[in-house]
């Protein structure tokens, strides 16, 4: 009875039905099955967020869901923000600051500011980036260049472009 | 381990009665940690996610709320409250991080009964009230009669929270969470939750309540007799703050020693205090 079972998943828009076993995380199968590597295992607790992945529009850590709690819910993977307006932004802002070094953080970062960004009323100032990313630990940069990105990025994002959100 | 997912109550209750040591999950995330340290290994595991209308969050007229289960941490902290109330809103802020709160959720983390977590102690502020279902029907628990012991609840194996209910806050009472902690999203060192009721700068009636610093969230008649009928002068205060350091029984953990935990109780029930109290002086 503890054998997987094959759980249909909604993954960047695709429909997907990997077998996975009751204990298996979100994180498990998008690696390991649906061979999107970009969600990162950190900390394996729902501590470090270079897991996280949206979920029904929010940020989610993939290592904290059980695949089989996630059918009928849509998941985007950094993969799946490839054609997003606000990821590209803060690809391209990341880029120019500088703000990587190993990269291991990086993809869980970008999600977690475009779930920012898109429900953000205006551009985030450097104090409500910096307590948004409270839960997404690097342990190469510092913070400072991923913040100052993330300040640019969002002042280009949001609020400022027709169709974005925000004032 | 079998995952289920019953759509009823009912259907819940029923499969945590056919499986000895099954555990119920909502939002995962402090079960799935759990599982994936591998500190837990239930046989089965009952997901609340299909059972309908356990995320409701219902504000009536009188002033009393009354919140599913499964309203998540997220909800809870974007909920405006009246009155003390707001002591828990203010606590869900401070819950770990935006996407463990997204799906965390309030009944999860009353019966994770983790004394460190911040929901703990501001609903035994707030006084709520647990229901309980299980096979004989549905029973209300007291908050303060909820917390037994380190992740440990009143709840019967075969039982499942299913709604948490606020009484009405009475006319002048104001609610603040203090939160100390190492770094932003982090477990408290530290946590006190009050619940002031003031009249005319008065004191009427109090509940103070501290987080990290017992097996349970510990609350005390005497120190919230202490401030009862004062002006919250700094001498009332203080008494106050003696009462919970002297029967504080903290953990000595990486986010501070048993000792320090014990110093920083006086203090930090001052600002908690002030915090609360300044709320009544706001403009309303």
């Amino acid at each position: 009875m503890t054998a997987a079972v094959a759980v249909v998943l909604a993954v960047n828009g695709e429909a997907l039905s990997p077998l996975a076993g009751p204990g298996e995380t979100l994180l498990d199968i998008l690696r390991s099955r649906a061979e999107l590597t970009g969600s990162k295992r950190g900390c394996n607790t729902g501590v470090c967020g270079a897991c996280t992945v949206l979920v029904d529009g929010k940020a989610a850590r993939s290592c904290l869901m059980l695949a089989a709690d996630c059918a009928g819910r849509e998941i985007v993977t950094i993969e799946g923000l490839d054609g997003d307006p606000h990821a590209a932004l803060l690809r391209e802002e990341m880029a120019g600051a500088g703000a990587v070094q190993c990269g291991y953080c990086t993809p869980g970062i970008i999600v977690a500011l475009t779930d920012l960004f898109r429900g953000a009323a205006g551009p985030p100032d450097a104090g409500a980036v910096r307590h948004w990313l409270g839960g997404n630990i690097c342990r190469c940069t510092g913070y400072v260049s991923i913040v100052e990105a993330a300040v640019k990025a969002g002042r280009r994002a949001v609020g400022s472009e027709p169709g974005m959100p925000g004032q | 381990m079998q995952l289920f997912h019953p759509t009823t109550i009912d259907e819940a209750v029923a499969l945590l009665a056919a499986h000895d040591e099954a555990r119920c999950i909502a939002g995962g995330q402090s079960l799935v940690a759990m599982l994936n340290l591998g500190l837990l290994d239930p046989p089965a595991l009952v997901s609340l996610r299909k059972v309908e209308g356990l995320d409701r969050l219902t504000r009536h007229a009188d002033g009393s709320v009354a919140m599913g289960a499964a309203v998540t941490q997220a909800a809870l902290a974007s909920t405006d409250l009246p009155g003390a109330l707001a002591v828990l809103s203010e606590a869900a802020q401070q819950v770990a991080h935006p996407a463990i709160r997204n799906f965390g959720t309030v009944g999860g983390a009353l019966c994770h009964a983790d004394p460190a977590a911040d929901l703990p102690p501001a609903f035994v502020a707030a006084d709520a009230r647990l229901t309980a279902i299980g096979p004989d029907g549905a029973r209300s628990i007291r908050a303060e009669d909820f917390f037994l012991d380190y992740l440990t609840t009143a709840l019967a194996e075969d039982e499942i929270l299913t709604e948490i209910r606020l009484p009405p806050p009475p006319p002048g009472s104001v609610g603040a969470y203090h939160k100390f902690a190492r770094v932003d999203g982090d477990y408290a060192t530290v946590s006190v939750a009050v619940a002031l009721t003031l009249e005319d700068g008065i004191c009427r009636a109090a509940r103070v309540v501290l987080g990290s610093c017992a097996a349970q969230p510990l609350r005390l008649d005497a120190a919230d007799a202490a401030l009862a009928d004062t002006q919250l002068d700094s001498d009332a205060v203080a008494r106050a703050g003696a009462l919970l350091q002297d029967s504080a029984e903290p953990l000595a953990d990486m986010r501070g020693s048993a000792d320090y935990r014990r110093r920083i109780i006086p203090g930090l029930v001052a600002r908690a205090v002030e915090a609360a109290r300044a709320r009544s002086e706001a403009p309303a």
